[in-house]
């Protein structure tokens, strides 16, 4: 597989790799013309690369020619779509594909899909296959871009599920290497990781300016911009800004049935799910609620095998949501308004949790909060 | 069986006993206390009690906004939802011994 680098494309006369004339002539389906036309390069993740037409997800994804490509387009779609199991199954043979793109892809599903279903071994087995294959690269000096997809799915990982990274090696530097739809779902990443570093400012700002320098949606990449802008600020109490990017997400969630973003980031969005799908969407509330269950008992299992963190393991979502809201700050009368409760129920849960916890502070708890 | 239980919380010389129910989800007993800002309740030297939960006053101490992080606050267990503030501002002016609050 030959790979071609954004220094090679930026030489051609006439090109560059940022400019719009690539972007725009850039093939669908997770395949990149290759730098001498013969044959094309596959992307990394496909689905999530692609700026398919919203709600015909499906159809999209049968239309791709290429066999393997398909599959990881498939793959990604059982992810995305709470279907954990499917998904695993049909990244497994590609595990150890000898293309890199159809590697990384596969190992980066498998990862999250498999400790969503509790399945922890295997899930650190993708995760030790993507840091051992980015080693590989970086060691090799690899084409840029393929150093970028292996710095791309190991910051995955390790950002979202706080596990160490194991090479040394900033996302940031390779940004500029990968495909747009991929360079939208890394700027999801770099947001995230401000956010759980507290700067609710930079990283709503990552967010904002990363959808609107997009000139297509794509729409699953989008869907993570989109929360974790409604994260920042549900954390600056700017509640109805966060509804608006809830709303955003959801529109482009909704028709291809994309509910697991939603339930990985329950907690973190503080109540939004409660008062964006409860009345309104109550059969997609009841799965976005059990995927939020299993994803949450997978991320502890890892959690307490790699980190030495304590988590909130034994709090309902409702009590989880009001945990993360006290912890950033909201009062008791805050969170009741927002949550139309009463002040009463809010503080008598609050104490609920702590006792569950084992704690009697707010110091403390922000030890199990982990943001 | 018991689903119920008593305990007596023992701070600055008074004692509150609170009843604490199972819960089955969490398969634990949790407590059912008193809600101190609308009924409050001080000790015989005149310090309240107080919820951890509770919004801190503005004499907190600890850097914190709630007075389970607040220093003054005296619990006689370390995990304990409730206590009492023993910062002489807060003290009743009934009573006798208590410091006038608005005397210092």
């Amino acid at each position: 597989m030959k790979y071609e680098s954004a220094q090679q494309t930026a030489i051609r006369p006439g090109l560059s790799a940022h400019t719009i004339r690539e972007r725009d002539t850039q093939p669908e389906h997770g395949e990149k013309a290759s730098a001498n036309g013969e044959r094309p390069v596959r992307v990394a993740m496909p689905l999530m690369n692609s700026a398919y037409p919203v709600g015909k997800c499906r159809e999209f994804i049968e239309a791709i020619p290429d066999e393997d490509v398909r599959a990881i387009a498939w793959g990604e779609y059982y992810y995305y779509s709470g279907q954990a199991e499917l998904a695993a199954e049909t990244m497994k043979p590609y595990e150890g594909s000898a293309d890199p793109a159809l590697r990384y892809s596969a190992n980066l599903v498998s990862f999250f899909a498999n400790f969503t279903r509790g399945r922890i071994q295997q899930a650190m087995r993708a995760f030790e296959q993507m840091q051992a294959d980015l080693r590989n690269d970086l060691r090799r000096d690899s084409a840029p871009v393929q150093r970028a997809i292996g710095a791309f799915a190991v910051t995955a990982s390790s950002v979202l599920l706080h596990l160490p990274m194991g090479c040394e090696v900033d996302l940031q530097q390779y940004i500029c290497y990968l495909p747009d739809g991929l360079k939208l779902w890394a700027c999801y990443m770099l947001a995230h990781r401000m956010y759980l570093e507290k700067n609710y400012n930079g990283s709503l700002a990552i967010a904002e300016l990363s959808l609107s320098m997009s000139l297509r949606v794509y729409p699953v990449s989008a869907i993570y911009v989109h929360l974790v802008a409604a994260m920042d600020l549900m954390s600056l109490k700017r509640v109805e800004e966060a509804k608006r990017h809830m709303a955003q997400a959801w529109a482009l969630a909704q028709h291809d049935g994309f509910i697991e973003p939603f339930g990985e980031h329950h907690g973190l969005l503080q109540g939004m799910i409660e008062l964006f799908f409860q009345k309104d969407y109550p059969e997609e509330f009841e799965k976005i609620i059990a995927i939020t269950y299993s994803f949450s008992a997978g991320w502890r299992k890892i959690h307490r095998r790699i980190s030495r963190h304590e988590v909130a393991d034994n709090l309902t979502t409702t009590e989880f949501t009001i945990a993360m809201l006290y912890n950033h700050g909201w009062t008791a009368k805050e969170i009741a308004a927002y949550m139309l409760l009463s002040p009463r129920t809010i503080t008598n849960t609050i104490q609920v949790i702590y006792q569950k916890l084992g704690i009697s502070s707010k110091r403390e708890l922000g030890q199990f909060m982990l943001s | 069986m018991q689903r119920e239980r008593l305990k007596t919380f023992q701070v600055d010389g008074d004692m509150l006993t609170v009843p604490y129910r199972y819960d089955e989800e969490a398969e634990i007993f949790i407590g059912q206390f008193p809600e101190f800002d609308t009924e409050p309740r001080y000790t015989p030297n005149g310090r309240p009690w107080k919820n951890v939960v509770s919004d801190s006053c503005p004499y907190a101490a600890g850097g914190y906004d709630d007075c389970g992080s607040c220093p003054y606050l005296i619990k006689a267990g370390p995990q304990d939802i409730i206590g009492v503030c023993f910062h002489e501002r807060l003290r009743s002016r009934t009573d006798p011994e208590g410091a006038d609050p608005a005397a210092i």
